[in-house]
């Protein structure tokens, strides 16, 4: 095996097969400049190991808060969008439609708002109104 | 807490109970936060990425199996908020750690860098050396260390908690620690 820094460093971190840790294990024997190396390794490692002291900031209950906050108004997104349904979505399309066929007047209506204005009707409308109400007349007269 | 105690208390949270989202925060909010602050390199990232993480703690509780340890999703939930963070951030410049030959580096090569007496640093306890080295490392190495060396995970482990290949994290590993090699050898006047 020849010198090599990056089997060392795998075999530091013990994530070399069994036989290449035999081969690296033989190697350092005869190598004094690897034997040095993986000291100075050994080193870093330890530095590396050792926990950081790390300041905790003092607004860190106001990050949790903060993060709570978020975290609900996240939530209520979601319930939002989920709860509308396909009936709700159909519903609210439909709703200018229903709205405007509410409006629309019957044939009583339009003869009486045709007086109001001083006018009669035109002749077609005459026609179909006097027609529909014959028809609507029939049959409430069934019931 | 006992591990029932903790379960109970993800159970709550789930419910969306604020009082047990509370408490749960308290209990992890300083670990995520230092793995915030190693991963991220400085203290200003560590808040950021910190209260993103814990955001996603919360709303991701869904996902969490019961009867599972949970340091180990919470470390993963975290190390994505911080991917996903930094990924956003990362600025399309070359890094002075861009290796340009084996064992050199971009930053080796620029002008300045010649251990001329002037431009010596006094020096300084290795720790910090250490601790200034890491921060400026490209995150993706900065994180793959911090894997390994504070959360103790196995290369696997490493790359399937940061979607990196195999490969890629046997790299980083290798670079980043040939950097901050370079780093103590100069502190120790190694040769």
């Amino acid at each position: 095996m020849k010198c090599s820094t990056e089997a060392l460093q795998t075999f530091l971190d013990g994530e070399l097969e069994l036989a290449e840790t035999e081969a690296v294990r033989s190697h350092l024997g005869g190598c004094p400049a690897c034997r040095q190396e993986l000291s100075r390794l050994r080193l870093l490692w330890l530095e590396l190991e050792q926990e950081d002291e790390v300041e905790i900031p003092a607004a860190l209950p106001f990050i949790r808060q903060q993060a709570i906050t978020k975290a609900r108004a996240a939530g209520q997104d979601k319930i939002g969008t989920s709860s509308v349904s396909l009936w709700n979505a159909q519903k609210l399309a439909w709703q200018p439609v229903l709205a405007g066929v509410s409006r629309i007047p019957g044939t009583r209506q339009l003869g009486l708002l045709a007086r109001l204005a001083g006018h009669g009707l035109p002749g077609a409308i005459k026609g179909v109104s006097s027609m529909a109400g014959k028809i609507i007349g029939k049959r409430r007269d069934r019931h | 807490m006992n591990t029932d105690a903790e379960q109970n208390l993800i159970i709550r949270c789930r419910e969306g109970d604020e009082g047990a989202w509370r408490l749960l925060l308290a209990r992890y909010e300083i670990y995520v936060y230092r793995l915030c602050r190693q991963i991220g390199g400085s203290s200003e990232d560590a808040v950021d990425l910190t209260q993103e993480a814990l955001v996603k703690v919360l709303t991701g509780l869904d996902s969490f199996q019961l009867g599972r340890p949970f340091k180990p999703w919470l470390r993963q939930v975290t190390v994505n908020a911080c991917l996903n963070c930094l990924r956003r951030r990362a600025p399309e410049t070359i890094s002075l750690e861009q290796p340009v030959a084996e064992d050199i580096v971009l930053g080796d090569t620029i002008a300045g860098n010649t251990g001329d007496p002037a431009h010596a640093a006094e020096w300084r306890d290795a720790r910090d050396v250490l601790r200034q080295a890491m921060s400026k490392l490209p995150y993706q190495q900065r994180l793959v260390l911090v894997m390994r060396h504070q959360e103790g995970l196995s290369y696997e482990e490493i790359a399937a908690a940061t979607d990196l290949p195999l490969g890629t994290v046997k790299t980083y590993l290798y670079r980043a620690r040939q950097q901050l090699r370079r780093k103590l050898a100069g502190v120790y006047g190694w040769e």
